[in-house]
C-alpha cells in the first residue's frame, strides 16, 4: 500500500487552491538496472479530484511526471469545510484515495 | 562591520580568558565594551547538545499555519518546492530514520540533495530557522513559533507524527530519529577527528615571511576570460550541490587586492556599474528586494525592467502591491506582503521606474517577432506531438498527408484545416529557462480561453511527449501546475483543446543541464 498523499486546500474568495503531493516512484521505463535490463514503467495513470463527492477534474498522466508527483489546481465555488478528495490509480492497478477539508 | 566584529571578538576572548570588563578601556578609541545584554542578544546559537535552546513548545498544526503564511511562498506547501531554493523535505525513508544514514546520499543517480537528507542535528534546523527565517524578516519568529515550524517540517519528513508537539523537553528524542544523524563526518583535519589525533589544530599554516620573501605571488593556473562563461551564466542556474547560485560569469571576476583605494573590510568588492549608486537601488538592497527581483531578468519575481515596462508611472498601484503582496500577475509564485519593513511606501515605487530607465540595454524577446514560417513550424510541431499521443485522430490523418518537413509545413497546416494548432497569447505556460535537474522541472499551464475541454502538457524531445492531460470541468479553473521529467533541452508546450476541437498552444524553451529520464 502506498503512503498517504498530502493534500492542502485553502479557500480564498469564492475558490479554493488545492495542492497535492503524492507518494509514488513514477518509474519512467527508460532506466536500466545493473544487468542492463530496462526497468519497466510504473507510474500513476489516472487522477481524479472530487469536491464533496462530485468529480471536478480528471487527469491522465504519463511516466514523465516527476517522482512523488505534485499537482496544483483551483476549484471554483469551494468554501471552508468542503471535502476535497483525490484518487490516483497506477498502471499496476494500485490505487489510493485521500481526503482533506478546505480551510 | 569589521570593527564591530573585532570588538565583539576581542571581548569574547577577554571573557573566556577570565579578564574582567573594566580592562577594556585599555583600548581607547575603539568604541565601548558590549554590555552583557548586547552580548546576550548576539549569543543566540543553539548547539547540538541543545545548549542555548530556549524553553518552549509548538505543535505541527500551528507550524502548518505559520508555514503557509510565511514559508510556503518559497519552499512550497510541503517543503518540496525546488522553484526558489533546493527542496527542504524529501529523499528520506523510514529505513533511514531507523539507521541514521540516508541511503539516497550514496546513490549517484538520485537527483538533488534536500536539507532533511543532509542535516545531522535537529538543533541546526532550530538555530537556522530562528536566526535567518523568514527571509524578509529574520529573527521575527518567537521561540514557540520556531518549535512549531520545525515540528511541521519534521512531520513532513515523517520524523514525527502529525499531532506532535515539539518542545525543549522532547527535542532530544527527535534527534534520535533524524534521518542522517549518523551521517556526519569529522574525519578531516579542521575537526578534532581521528586523522588529526583529536587535536584542534587546523590543517593549514600561515607563517608570515620576514626575510628573503618572494616579492610577488605568481598565479600558477587560471581560467582564461573567454572560458569563464563556457557553461552559461552560473548565476542563472540552480545547482545540485554546493551553493545554489554560482558566480555571475557574464562579468569578469573581481580581482583581490585590485580595488581602487582599498576597502576597510579588506575584501575586494566588484566595481559598481556606475559610480553614483541610485538611491532606489540602495533601498532595494536594504529591503532584500534583490533576493527575488533582478534588474534585467526574472529570478523569483519579475525583473524591475519588466515591471517598469508594464506599470511605468503607476506609483500607487505598485506601492499597494509591495505593501500587500500578491500573486497571479506574473506567475503562480506569490510575493509576501512587505508591510513590516516599509514604513512609508513612497521611496520605493517612485524609485522603481527610474531603475529601469537607467538601463535601456535589455533586449526583449517577443513572440510577435516570429516569422510566419516559424509560426507554422510550431503549429506543425504541436500537431505532430498531438498526433503522436494517439488521442486525436484528426491530427494523425493530417500528419500522414504531410510529413513534418520544412518544405511542406504550409501543406501540413493546410491539410489540418481548421484544426491546425494556433499559438495563442491566451494560453500560458510557466517554467524555468534553465533546469539544472531534469528529474523535477516545475511547469504551470493555464488559459483564459472559454469552452476549454482539455489541457495538455507536452515536452517535445521526451521519449513520449505527452506528460499530462487534464480533463477540465466547469468547476475548476483552467490553471494547473505539476512537475515533469525532461530527458534533454526541449521546447515545452501547453495546449488547450476547446469543445469544438480547436487547439491553441503556448511554447517555452527549457534548457536542461542534467537529464532526468535515464540512469
Amino acid at each position: 500500500m502506498a503512503d498517504p498523499m498530502r493534500i492542502r486546500a485553502q479557500a480564498a474568495g469564492d475558490k479554493a487552491t488545492v495542492r497535492v503531493l503524492m507518494s509514488h516512484e513514477m518509474e519512467s521505463g527508460q532506466r536500466k538496472d545493473g544487468t542492463g535490463k530496462i526497468i519497466p514503467a510504473w507510474h500513476i495513470q489516472d487522477v481524479t479530484a472530487t469536491l464533496n463527492g462530485k468529480t471536478v477534474l480528471t487527469a491522465e498522466w504519463g511516466p514523465a511526471v516527476s517522482k512523488n508527483p505534485f499537482l496544483q489546481f483551483t476549484i471554483k465555488g469551494a468554501k471552508a469545510g468542503d471535502k476535497v478528495g483525490i484518487t490516483w490509480k497506477d498502471n499496476k492497478g494500485d490505487t489510493r484515495t485521500d481526503e482533506a477539508t478546505v480551510s | 562591520m569589521y570593527r564591530c566584529h573585532k570588538v565583539i571578538l576581542t571581548i569574547c576572548l577577554w571573557l573566556s580568558a577570565g579578564f574582567c570588563f573594566a580592562q577594556s578601556h585599555a583600548y581607547l578609541g575603539i568604541g565601548r565594551p558590549a554590555t552583557p545584554k548586547e552580548v546576550a542578544a548576539w549569543d543566540i546559537d543553539v548547539r547540538p547538545d541543545f545548549k542555548g535552546l530556549p524553553a518552549g513548545s509548538g505543535s505541527v498544526a500551528l507550524g502548518q499555519d505559520i508555514w503557509e503564511a510565511k514559508c510556503a511562498q518559497c519552499h512550497g506547501v510541503f517543503g518540496e518546492s525546488n522553484e526558489v531554493f533546493s527542496p527542504l523535505i524529501g529523499g528520506t525513508t523510514n529505513e533511514d530514520i531507523k539507521t541514521g544514514h540516508v541511503a539516497n546520499l550514496t546513490r549517484r543517480d538520485f537527483p538533488g540533495r534536500t536539507t532533511i537528507m543532509k542535516v545531522a542535528t535537529v538543533s541546526t534546523l532550530w538555530d537556522y530557522i530562528n536566526r535567518a527565517m523568514p527571509w524578509t524578516t529574520p529573527k521575527s519568529l518567537k521561540p514557540d513559533e520556531v518549535y512549531a515550524v520545525l515540528a511541521y517540517m519534521l512531520s513532513l519528513a515523517n520524523v514525527v507524527p502529525d499531532d506532535y508537539v515539539l518542545s525543549d523537553k522532547n527535542i532530544a528524542e527527535v534527534q534520535k530519529r533524524m534521518p542522517n544523524r549518523n551521517g556526519m563526518s569529522t574525519q578531516h583535519n579542521l575537526w578534532a577527528g581521528k586523522e588529526s589525533s583529536y587535536t584542534n589544530k587546523p590543517d593549514t599554516a600561515n607563517v608570515a615571511c620576514m626575510k628573503d620573501c618572494v616579492p610577488e605571488i605568481k598565479v600558477a593556473s587560471m581560467l582564461p576570460d573567454y572560458a569563464r562563461n563556457a557553461h552559461g551564466n552560473l548565476a542563472d542556474q540552480n545547482r545540485l550541490v554546493g551553493q545554489q547560485k554560482g558566480a555571475d560569469t557574464l562579468h569578469a571576476e573581481s580581482k583581490l587586492g585590485m580595488s581602487a583605494g582599498g576597502t576597510s573590510s579588506g575584501v575586494a568588492i566588484a566595481k559598481p556599474v556606475s559610480k553614483v549608486i541610485d538611491p532606489a537601488i540602495a533601498l532595494l538592497s536594504k529591503h532584500n528586494c534583490t533576493a527575488c527581483h533582478a534588474q534585467d531578468r526574472k529570478i523569483v519575481g519579475p525583473s524591475f525592467n519588466d515591471i517598469t515596462k508594464k506599470y511605468s508611472g503607476k506609483v500607487d498601484y505598485l506601492a499597494g502591491k509591495i505593501k500587500s503582496g500578491g500573486s497571479g500577475v506574473w506567475g503562480a509564485i506569490p510575493m509576501p506582503a512587505q508591510t513590516h519593513q516599509i514604513q512609508t511606501s513612497k521611496p520605493l515605487p517612485v524609485g522603481l521606474p527610474a531603475v529601469g530607465q537607467n538601463n535601456p540595454r535589455i533586449i526583449y524577446r517577443s513572440t510577435s517577432m516570429q516569422t510566419r514560417r516559424e509560426t507554422l513550424k510550431h503549429s506543425a510541431a504541436v500537431a505532430s506531438l498531438l498526433a503522436a499521443t494517439g488521442l486525436f485522430p484528426q491530427y494523425v490523418q493530417a500528419f500522414e498527408k504531410a510529413a513534418f518537413d520544412a518544405k511542406t509545413i504550409n501543406e501540413a497546416v493546410k491539410a489540418m484545416g481548421g484544426s491546425a494548432p494556433v499559438e495563442s497569447k491566451e494560453v500560458t505556460i510557466t517554467g524555468p529557462d534553465i533546469a539544472e535537474n531534469g528529474a523535477v522541472v516545475p511547469f504551470g499551464a493555464s488559459t483564459s480561453l472559454p469552452n476549454v475541454k482539455r489541457v495538455l502538457l507536452l515536452v517535445e524531445k521526451n521519449p513520449s511527449a505527452l506528460v499530462a492531460m487534464f480533463n477540465v470541468s466547469p468547476d475548476v479553473e483552467v490553471n494547473f501546475a505539476t512537475r515533469s521529467k525532461m530527458g534533454q533541452s526541449s521546447d515545452v508546450y501547453a495546449v488547450a483543446i476547446t469543445n469544438d476541437g480547436k487547439a491553441f498552444f503556448a511554447k517555452k524553451e527549457v534548457k536542461v543541464t542534467l537529464g532526468g529520464c535515464g540512469g
